[in-house]
């Protein structure tokens, strides 16, 4: 398989990869859109023996970095008719983010992007930690509490969202 | 059994001698197991939360800056009214991101993860940490106390804020909840605003007061952050 088949083949894991770390889609595939660019303006240091794929996520993964760092990065200030939660409610509503989502969406940024590496793309401990740019200790803590910190928020969830069982 | 390996064995990273160790292990500690079961769900979960993207078609490289600017932070502004309450600012008014949110934010995300240094100055030496950021940034520096919301303060610790001096001081409440507090002098400020803004799943509260711009950061609950932020602003009058 070429380089170009391989960029395309790992495109809907990127995709999701980043659907899940910005819970929206079309921010979400801006950033997608800008990691395939940069891949294909860098394809000259792309080593053929590297698997394509991680090479990718690492790409995509220092963009988002960059992107949360630069003092470029602009947000929008909305006015809203309170300082209550109507735009928070607004945003949850427009992703319809479902409770595992929503979980997630409380976890830090770092804990998120090993977790998903690791559990959703599948990635080896290994390969996770040359994509990050961390040690395997620090993989490691990032995983234990990201997992725990899940198990805790489901714990303390009441169950709205969940089907009740009526007699 | 240390956790780290309970973690490998679930992800098929340990070797096979000792993978037979942790699974005779695991027959001995339900619990164990129990939790092991909670990852399965949680990865089958989050599968089903994040399916595959459909692919996407190569378009022509974008202006710069062109996707970030439509960044989707969700934000309200809003101003302190003169009796504390909350009063309706003007409709729709786009203002520019104030850089010490982001100062603020960053500063958030490197620190609010550390375990064993999570702040340079010990709140047990609260007197020295107050004194030193006074100095340091030039203003009498206090450190509010939430103990009545739950949070009890960790410490604080300097940092550079674009060529001049910021603090930051970090809570944790009981169920290990961080919120910051980042202050930096701003000499000629001129509003009282508070601003509120949400990005990447991190809020934070944001005003001037008195020649200083404070940022209360965290990843709580909105309402629980907001109250934080009126306490911080009512001590700090």
């Amino acid at each position: 398989m070429g380089f170009l088949d391989e960029v395309e083949a790992a495109i809907p894991a990127l995709q999701r990869y980043a659907r899940a770390m910005l819970q929206d889609p079309a921010r979400a595939d801006d950033l997608v859109q800008d990691c395939l660019e940069k891949a294909l303006r860098k394809r000259h240091l792309w080593a053929p023996s590297g698997a394509v794929r991680s090479w990718l996520f690492k790409m995509m993964l220092n963009i988002h970095r960059d992107q949360l760092r630069s003092p470029q990065a602009k947000a929008r200030f909305e006015a809203v008719e309170d300082a209550g939660l109507a735009a928070h409610d607004a945003l949850a509503g427009r992703v319809a983010l479902r409770e595992t989502a929503r979980h997630m969406a409380r976890l830090p940024v770092e804990q998120r992007q090993v977790l998903l590496l690791i559990a959703v793309e599948g990635f080896g401990y290994a390969e996770a930690c040359k994509i990050l740019g961390i040690p395997k200790g620090t993989l490691m803590s990032r995983l234990a509490r990201a997992r725990a910190a899940l198990r805790a928020m489901r714990d303390e969830d009441p169950e709205p969202m969940r089907l009740r069982r009526v007699k | 059994m240390i956790e780290a390996d309970l973690h490998a064995y679930f992800d098929g990273e340990l070797p096979e001698s000792k993978r037979a160790e942790v699974a005779a292990w695991l027959q001995d500690h339900p619990e164990a197991q129990a939790m092991l079961d909670d990852w399965a769900m949680q990865a089958a979960e989050l599968k089903a939360s994040f399916p595959l993207g459909e692919g996407l078609t190569l378009r022509p490289p974008a202006p710069r800056g062109f996707g970030w600017q439509a960044i989707a932070a969700s934000v309200a502004v809003a101003m302190l009214g003169a009796g504390g309450g909350w009063a309706l600012r003007g409709a729709m008014q786009p203002v520019a991101t104030p850089s010490p949110v982001q100062m603020a934010m960053d500063a958030h995300l490197t620190f609010v993860s550390e375990v064993i240094h999570p702040v340079e100055v010990q709140a047990a030496e609260e007197d020295h940490l107050l004194k030193w950021l006074s100095n340091r940034l030039g203003g009498d520096i206090q450190a509010p106390d939430l103990a009545s919301a739950g949070y009890t303060l960790l410490g604080g610790r300097l940092l550079p804020n674009m060529g001049q001096n910021a603090g930051q001081f970090m809570y944790e409440n009981t169920s290990g909840a961080r919120v910051t507090l980042y202050v930096t002098p701003t000499p000629d400020a001129t509003q009282a605003a508070f601003q509120f803004l949400e990005l990447n799943g991190l809020e934070a509260f944001y005003w001037v007061d008195k020649d200083m711009s404070y940022a209360l950061v965290g990843q709580v609950d909105k309402n629980t952050l907001r109250g934080l932020a009126i306490e911080v602003y009512q001590q700090l009058i």
